[in-house]
């Protein structure tokens, strides 16, 4: 068998190029993802705070909803019942994942991390997001399904070990993806 | 001959190349699309705003941190109350608003009491054990800013002297107007 080491040479020229194109349309896709965001007021689901918004320190800024002054003591329970809610004030269900990006800070501290997410129509229990549980992150929910003009609250639960002090902290970062 | 091998080497190589281009766009394009709502959330560990304390019938043992304890009784024949088995301490919070709900509880049957919050001059009843059922009343009672109020077994009884009971309770606490609450685990043990 001959081989025409010429041509062959081209074709993996035309290889690489296209390993390389095709890595660049991944870039340009992944900006699309990021730039997606945008979209999910398109889509009808919005943040609003709920009545503990004061005391959880809940702003809203477009989609994204942060929560900067959750407290709670050491070895007790905080709960709040509704530092922001999410509305579909839309005319469909909205189908969507709930997934934990990160936990990071003095989680040796912490015991649990749990956020119960209830529709605020009927107070029916739609799933609950063990966010930090037996030292470990926990797992993303996903299929959540929002009916149309419903609006759920995600309540927090934290609770401390004994051994945490008033320098302790930790961040959560969620996300909420709506796949389209 | 040697053309068709270079056709077939030519072939596979396009095959190979179109392959990765639609795997890196389909991947991307539809395994992948999402929109993103963000979430971020910071969390911080603050001094307790009442701390459990130990009083003078000294039933209690208090853990580490002051926000969890255990109150044991000998429980006998006779009726016997314990008004002061547990110190509650508001520190410097404002006025806050507490109440007992059971949490679980095991050979209950054994004894009867009825567990109150007070602070010598008022009083409420929060649970009742009787008959082998556990009653609460969900009656909050005021704590005021750096008040003490005690936690008291009133009419505690043994029916039958075999075994433990064990009774764990939340203590709730809440500003008057607000929805978030805290909860310390208080244990019982009824020996």
């Amino acid at each position: 068998m001959q081989i025409n080491y010429k041509k062959s040479l081209k074709f993996l020229t035309l290889l690489i190029a296209a390993i390389l194109i095709s890595s660049v349309s991944a870039a340009i896709y992944d900006y699309m993802y990021l730039g997606g965001t945008v979209g999910v007021q398109g889509m009808s689901l919005a943040w609003l705070s709920g009545a503990d918004g004061t005391d959880a320190g809940t702003t809203i800024n477009g989609v994204t909803a942060a929560l900067i002054n959750l407290k709670g003591p050491p070895n007790g329970t905080r709960v709040y019942a509704d530092p922001v809610e999410l509305n579909n004030t839309g005319v469909s269900p909205i189908t969507f994942n709930l997934t934990i990006d990160t936990v990071s800070g003095d989680t040796p501290q912490l015991i649990s991390i749990y956020i119960k997410m209830y529709n605020m129509n009927d107070s029916s229990l739609k799933g609950t997001l063990n966010v930090w549980e037996s030292a470990a992150k926990g797992s993303d929910l996903t299929g959540l399904q929002i009916t149309n003009n419903n609006v759920w609250r995600f309540q927090w639960e934290i609770t401390w070990k004994a051994t945490a002090t008033t320098s302790n902290s930790v961040t959560v970062n969620l996300k909420l993806q709506v796949p389209v | 001959m040697g053309v068709k091998s270079n056709l077939s080497v030519q072939h596979v190589l396009i095959a190979i190349a179109l392959l990765v281009v639609l795997s890196c766009i389909c991947g991307t394009a539809f395994g992948d699309v999402y929109d993103l709502v963000g979430l971020g959330h910071n969390l911080s560990c603050v001094e307790p705003q009442v701390t459990l304390a130990g009083s003078a019938n000294g039933t209690c043992v208090i853990y580490t941190s002051n926000t969890s304890a255990k109150i044991t009784i000998n429980a006998t024949s006779t009726q016997e109350t314990h008004n002061y088995s547990l110190n509650i301490v508001n520190n410097n919070s404002g006025p806050l608003k507490v109440k007992l709900e059971y949490l679980s509880y095991s050979n209950i049957n054994r004894v009867n009491a009825t567990i109150i919050l007070h602070d010598n001059s008022t009083s409420k009843e929060q649970l009742t054990i009787y008959g082998g059922n556990i009653t609460q009343t969900d009656a909050y009672y005021d704590l005021q800013d750096s008040a003490t109020i005690h936690l008291g077994v009133m009419n505690l009884i043994e029916n039958s002297s075999e075994q433990t009971t064990v009774l764990q309770v939340y203590l709730r606490m809440k500003s008057p107007n607000s929805t978030v609450y805290t909860l310390y685990v208080i244990t019982f043990e009824f020996t």
